[in-house]
């Protein structure tokens, strides 16, 4: 094993390029870098988001504690597994354009967007639940926070989707090739956040009692 | 029958730096006459009795008055600094194009409805000493309705501005992408403003970490790229159309 290869093994990127190796390009931001700002300041809002939860509970432990009871942990959980599988999708396209395997960048990229659309049923159907049980952002604090923070992640996900079946589209009209793969990365920036922010969001309001 | 202008393109470009610098000029003033002469950061809480309000206004009333009116002076610059982001967005989009005159219209509302909340804590800070506190309370619940619950305007600038440069096609574009994406999270964030309503403490009230501290830094934190890419944009189509 040469020098040059078993530095770029251990990822020494910047050693194995000063080394010569031809291989590795410069690494850069996936998609386009203006939306990592916007990953940032949402990251600080929601980052905010659950200190505040956090504090407040830390004041109310038994009301949050038996408010969260309430809270649907298997559709949550699905939620989850849906959102994770739309990311997965999301992945699979970008791979797919740089491949220029065309057929199935729009397939991908459909099924990612058909996932957000189920994120978005199986919310809605879990906010009429709670308002038919009569409970509502106005219950109590721990509700307040519950409604407020999942709400916002829902319009992410609203958004989002609208974003993969916009791109899904063009990719139909062969928009996207390993050329041209800023719109499917960014948009993938976006997705992975949405996704990440409910993976700390679930365990936090769903999971996390705090007794 | 059409006319030519008959301004020279350097003066008709001066107007439109002088809306430019507007930017600013707005931050700078609005953050001394409001911030600190009126003394509204930190602002008076949304737990406080209708007494604690009243004595607010009462200890403060002269400041108050001049802080606030030196604030109103500042305004109309938003306005400014509106038109002209609006006609630069029309060199991208054309002359009359949907995104600019959104950018335009919610300029102006942003400007009415923060120019109505500060008239509404200029009058209560208007001999509070005959008012009930109720009255002082009811003068100073308004002010802050208004300038929280109507961030749709400010919120729909953010949207305009930020498609808009980003679908910018030219080889260096007007407006860095980072500004774009600055604008949808900045705008996104103002979303929480809609919350003052239910909450009188907390992160979620008019003085709270979030709908406070956050959002107004947000908003005037937002005036330094926008004002700084302005004022280089202008000079650019100045420099493109007279060339």
């Amino acid at each position: 094993m040469s020098e040059r290869h078993l530095l770029s093994r251990l990822s020494l990127a910047k050693y194995a390029r000063l080394a010569g190796d031809p291989r590795l390009k410069p690494r850069r931001l996936p998609g386009d870098p203006g939306v990592w700002v916007f990953v940032l300041v949402d990251l600080v809002l929601f980052g905010l988001l659950f200190l505040s939860y956090v504090l407040e509970r830390s004041n109310k432990v038994e009301l949050f504690a038996q408010s969260q009871r309430a809270l649907d942990i298997e559709l949550g959980l699905t939620n989850t597994l849906v959102l994770l599988t739309s990311s997965w999708l999301v992945v699979l396209a970008l791979h797919a354009t740089k491949e220029n395997a065309q057929k199935w960048i729009p397939r991908f990229l459909t099924m990612a967007a058909l996932c957000g659309a189920g994120f978005v049923a199986i919310k809605i159907f879990e906010y009429v639940i709670k308002f038919q049980a009569g409970i509502s952002m106005l219950t109590n604090d721990f509700f307040m926070f519950y409604f407020f923070i999942t709400f916002i992640h829902f319009i992410h996900v609203v958004v989002g989707t609208i974003v993969l079946s916009i791109l899904a589209g063009r990719a139909r009209r062969g928009v996207y090739h390993p050329d041209n793969v800023k719109g499917i990365e960014t948009a993938g920036v976006y997705w992975h956040m949405v996704d990440l922010l409910w993976v700390m969001l679930f365990p936090l309001i769903y999971l996390v009692s705090g007794k | 029958m059409n006319n030519p202008p008959t301004l020279s393109p350097s003066t008709n470009f001066f107007f439109w730096k002088l809306c430019a610098w507007a930017g600013p000029l707005y931050l700078i003033g609005s953050l001394i006459s409001w911030a600190l002469i009126a003394g509204f950061v930190p602002p008076p809480r949304e737990d406080w009795t209708a007494l604690q309000i009243t004595q607010f206004y009462l200890d403060n009333s002269l400041r108050i008055r001049v802080g606030l009116v030196l604030t109103l002076l500042f305004q109309p610059f938003y306005v400014f600094l509106s038109v002209v982001t609006s006609r630069v967005m029309g060199k991208v989009e054309g002359r009359g194009g949907i995104l600019g005159t959104l950018e335009l219209f919610g300029g102006v509302l942003t400007w009415a409805t923060i120019a109505i909340a500060l008239l509404c804590w200029l009058t209560a800070a208007f001999r509070p000493e005959l008012r009930t506190p109720q009255e002082v309370m009811l003068l100073s619940d308004l002010g802050w309705m208004v300038m929280d619950a109507p961030f749709m305007g400010a919120t729909i600038q953010c949207f305009a501005f930020g498609t808009l440069f980003l679908l910018d096609k030219r080889e260096k574009p007007l407006v860095p992408s980072w500004v774009c994406w600055l604008s949808f999270a900045i705008g996104a964030l103002y979303i929480t403003a809609a919350l003052i309503p239910f909450f009188t403490d907390g992160p979620f009230s008019w003085h709270g970490l979030i709908t406070f501290w956050l959002v107004f830094s947000m908003f005037f934190i937002w005036f330094i790229p926008i004002s700084y890419f302005m004022i280089k944009a202008v000079d650019r189509i100045e420099q493109e159309e007279c060339a």
